[in-house]
Parts: structure tokens; C-alpha cells; sequence
């Protein structure tokens, strides 16, 4: 407990302090975008991601993520790439927790043995003008024939995003409306939103986020690390930790 | 019908003879073989890394050797996949017909298969060609030491369009494949400097509908001094992913050991992707 005190402490220390902060990613599915949410920002046409992500018990959706004794932290790993400027990729595969050979005769020990895979796909029809925003649609996990257990990350949406310019600064808002699949999150169905900054000294790299997702409010950090690695750190309702890296590089 | 494209596969390759020796180049090359698969929902991936040695001599007059040695190193596919074996040895020769590309193989393949083989190309402008390939080959196990005879036809026509703007190719193909399927497969690939990135659909009479992508990166080093004898990296690493996990609908097998969807198949081939360079 006390570990993670410290560990929140980190974070808003570093939300606070780390100004220095421009790539923008809805990281957990190795997408552009927000923290939770999606926005219409894309990432540079050429650009691959390969990474990973800490995803905090409470980021996850409530079933499925629950191994009978509550809900467990848990991680993903994904690789993406935007081909085009107005389109963008992406695989993802989320671990979960079952029994050791569950189809099998079973070991007795219970881990990370299982995953949730799923595609993103993000298109970008308007690209942001002087007087207009930015429209992208898209959907993580759109395709399934399976059961309410599965596509725990299923989800479309409309995205629209516009960013200020002045001295240097830029301020980004952010609106999309989501529609998710299962009916265990639908929490998160209706409409979301964030504010984002950058400081004029590394407009660039990095970026503050303050995001509702429907349920929570998050704030996080981006920040674009050697410019290859690609950081994201946020806390949930100002006390949950999820973070993550990857790798980013434009294939140009 | 068999017999008759066996005769006129090995007439074709022995007509000319090897000729120009002087103008031999040998390349040693290594590179790693990853597979993994996906089909366990309570296990995350089983691997298989392979490392896949590898000589190419150019004869000169187009001719060509070809071998290449697979040396399991990480193998959760079982027995069967864990001894060192031999991956490809084949002897091709490459013809030039006006526009024609064509490049007729005999030896052993990769996907445990042995016979004869020959691609065709044919670019009609700088954004279509029309491409081919027809096989008589057998199955041949090197681990297990037994195979079949060399009867089964496989073929496959089809076309490409390159969008130089956007360093995009869609290209389609339809015919029998090495596990005596019939199939379509769809490819787009957007091609980038040392990096190209496709995804791509089929349909099988035996596997039904399939989808995955495929990366294929370039390895350096990417501007090669072309020696007498050169010694370096595999051309490109190969990623192929099957959302699927089916690795036996419309497969083909290679006759090279560096063939791949970027670098292609004719070295004197100039169009779409080809054209890019390393």
C-alpha cells in the first residue's frame, strides 16, 4: 500500500514537474489518442509503434478481468502502423489470467496464461483546417462473432479534434462519442472528451491530458523519449496508475 | 499433362548451358527464421526460432545455386521441428523475353517441397503486370527421411497494380495450392524506405475466409559491395501473421532462400516495388 502511495506520488510529481512533455496516443491499444479515449489526432504517416502497457485493475473492463477472487492488474503488448496519413492499424493483445493447460488436464496454478487479442482500425476523413477540426472514426476490436465473455475491448466511435495555437502553446480539445459493444461497459458508451497542453519549449515531444471517459476522469502525461520511445503515464480518478511504452518509429 | 510440363520444365533449364564462370559470385548469408502460433487461448504464443544459414552462387549467364540449413534454437513445436535440417537447395535460371520475366527452379523448396518450378512476370505499364507461377513437386521430410513423388501440380495467375505516389501495391492471385487447395488471395502492401508493411484476405475451398498482415524489413547492411565472395546478414526478416492461426490454406513454398514479397523473385525486374531498391 504504502509502495503505491509513493508510486502515486511519483506520478503527480511527474504530471506536475515534467512539463516537457507531443506524440499523441491512446497507448494502451498502441493507437493515437488519448489516455482512454479516442481522439482524431493520428500519428505521421509511416509511423510504427510496438510497445506495452500496464493496465491498472480499475482501466479494465469489469467482467472478464476478474479471476473470482475480484479483478487483477493486468498488461498488453501491441504493434501498429499508420500506412497512410488518414488511416492507422493496429494489434493488440491483452493478458489474462487463467488456470495453467485450462483445456487440459490443468496444473493447479493460475497466471497470465490467457490473452484478449483484437484489431484497432482509425480512419481520418477531415484532416484539421484553420477553422475546422479534425473528424476520425474508428473502432477497436470491431469484428466478432463470439460470445459476451469475449471483445472485452470492443468499442466504435466519432472522434473530432481541434488544437489552439498561441506564443508556442498549444492547447488541444478533444470530443468523441463511443458506443461499446458489451453491455458491461457501458459505463463508458455517450460521450467523452479531454483537454490537452503543450509548453511552447517542447511543443513536439510531449503533452498534459485531462480526459472524462464517461466514468472516470483521468490526467496523464505523453512524452516523447531519444525520439523513438514513446511514453505514457496517467492516474485514474487522481489515484489508479496505468503507464506504458513503446517504440515509435516513422518507416519513411 | 504432368509428364509433359516435367519434360518441358527441365528442357528449358538445361537448354542453356553454364557458361561465363568467371563471373561467379558466392554470398554466405545468416539470418532468423521466427515463427509462432496462436492457437491455445490459456498459452500466449509457442515459438519456434530457427537460424537459417544460407550460400547463393551466381553462376553468371543467370544461372544460380541456391541452399540454405535450418538450426532450430528455441522450439515449443515439438519434435518433429527441433532437428537441423535442410531448408532449401535449388539450382534456377532466369530468362528475359522482351518484357518477360520468367525463372524456372528445380531442387528442394522450402514447406518440405521438391521439384520444379517456374514464375513468370509480365509488366505491361509502370502500374500493371500480370504474374504466374506453375509447380510439379512432391513432398520430401529431411527429418522424417520420406516423402512422396513429385506429382502434384500447383499454379497460381494473377495481377498487380503499383501505385508509385504512394509506394502502394494491390496485387491478387488465384489457383491450386501445395495442400491441393483452391483459393483467392487479395495483398495490399504500402512499401516505406527499408520497410514494407501488407495485409491481406483469402478464401479457400478447404480453409474458408482468412485474413493477416505481413511485415518485411529490410536489413542492413542496405548498400552491399558486390564482391567475389561476400559474407553478410539475410536480405530481410519476414513477418507473417495469420489472425486465423491456419498455416495450411493457399501456401506456396520458395525456391530461394531470400525471396520475398519486396525484393521479388527476378533480379533484372524493375517494376513497382522492385524498383525501390534496399
Amino acid at each position: 500500500m504504502r509502495s503505491f502511495a509513493s508510486l502515486r506520488m511519483t506520478v503527480l510529481w511527474l504530471l506536475v514537474l515534467a512539463l516537457p512533455l507531443g506524440a499523441t496516443a491512446q497507448q494502451y491499444t498502441g493507437m493515437s489518442g488519448l489516455i482512454h479515449t479516442p481522439s482524431a489526432d493520428m500519428d505521421p504517416e509511416g509511423v510504427a509503434r510496438i510497445g506495452g502497457h500496464f493496465l491498472n485493475k480499475a482501466f479494465t473492463p469489469d467482467a472478464t478481468f476478474d479471476d473470482g477472487d475480484g479483478k487483477y492488474h493486468t498488461g498488453d503488448f501491441y504493434l501498429s502502423i499508420t500506412p497512410f496519413k488518414w488511416v492507422e492499424v493496429g494489434y493488440t493483445f491483452t493478458l489474462r489470467k487463467r488456470g495453467q493447460n485450462y483445456f487440459g488436464e490443468g496444473t493447479g496454478n493460475v497466471g497470465y496464461y490467457g490473452k484478449d487479442r483484437y484489431i484497432s482500425l482509425k480512419f481520418r476523413p477531415l484532416e484539421e483546417g484553420k477553422w475546422w477540426p479534425a473528424i476520425a472514426i474508428g473502432a477497436n476490436d470491431p469484428i466478432t462473432t463470439a460470445s459476451e465473455g469475449n471483445a472485452p475491448f470492443s468499442n466504435f466511435y466519432i472522434a473530432a479534434t481541434k488544437h489552439f495555437d498561441w506564443g508556442g502553446h498549444r492547447l488541444g480539445l478533444h470530443a468523441a462519442y463511443r458506443y461499446w459493444r458489451r453491455e458491461y461497459n457501458a459505463k463508458w458508451t455517450g460521450l467523452v472528451g479531454a483537454v490537452t497542453y503543450s509548453p511552447p519549449f517542447d511543443h513536439n515531444r510531449g503533452r498534459l491530458i485531462a480526459e472524462w471517459t464517461g466514468a472516470d476522469v483521468n490526467v496523464g502525461l505523453d512524452y516523447l523519449l531519444f525520439g523513438h520511445v514513446l511514453l505514457q503515464l496517467c492516474l485514474q480518478n487522481g489515484k489508479y496508475f496505468s503507464g506504458g511504452l513503446c517504440f515509435y518509429l516513422n518507416l519513411n | 499433362m504432368r509428364r509433359a510440363i516435367l519434360i518441358s520444365l527441365l528442357a528449358a533449364l538445361l537448354q542453356t548451358g553454364v557458361s561465363a564462370q568467371t563471373e561467379t559470385h558466392v554470398d554466405f548469408f545468416a539470418g532468423v527464421d521466427l515463427s509462432y502460433r496462436d492457437i491455445h487461448w490459456n498459452k500466449l504464443m509457442e515459438v519456434l526460432v530457427n537460424v537459417t544459414p544460407g550460400v547463393r552462387m551466381r553462376l553468371g549467364d543467370s544461372w544460380q545455386l541456391a541452399g540454405q540449413v535450418i538450426v532450430p534454437v528455441y522450439n515449443d513445436y515439438g519434435e518433429y521441428y527441433s532437428k537441423v535440417r535442410l531448408g532449401i537447395v535449388s539450382v534456377a535460371k532466369e530468362f528475359q523475353f522482351g518484357s518477360n520475366h520468367l525463372k524456372l527452379s528445380g531442387g528442394m523448396f522450402s514447406g518440405e517441397r521438391y521439384g520444379l518450378d517456374a514464375k513468370w512476370m509480365l509488366p505491361v505499364n509502370s502500374w500493371l503486370a500480370f504474374d504466374a507461377q506453375l509447380g510439379l513437386t512432391g513432398r520430401w521430410s529431411p527429418q522424417l527421411g520420406e516423402g512422396s513423388l513429385p506429382d502434384r501440380l500447383t499454379g497460381w495467375g494473377g495481377a498487380r497494380i503499383w501505385l508509385d505516389r504512394w509506394a502502394t501495391e494491390g496485387r491478387i492471385r488465384a489457383g491450386r495450392f501445395i495442400y491441393a487447395d483452391w483459393g483467392v488471395i487479395g495483398e495490399g502492401y504500402r512499401h516505406f524506405k527499408h520497410c514494407s508493411v501488407g495485409a491481406f484476405g483469402q478464401w479457400g475451398n478447404k480453409g474458408g475466409l482468412g485474413a493477416g498482415f505481413k511485415v518485411i524489413v529490410l536489413l542492413p547492411p542496405y548498400k552491399r559491395t558486390d564482391r567475389t565472395v561476400n559474407v553478410r546478414p539475410a536480405s530481410s526478416f519476414l513477418l507473417s501473421h495469420n489472425v486465423m492461426a491456419d498455416s495450411y490454406s493457399l501456401r506456396m513454398y520458395n525456391t530461394d532462400p531470400e525471396e520475398n514479397e519486396r525484393e521479388g523473385v527476378f533480379r533484372k525486374a524493375e517494376w513497382g516495388p522492385y524498383s525501390l531498391g534496399r
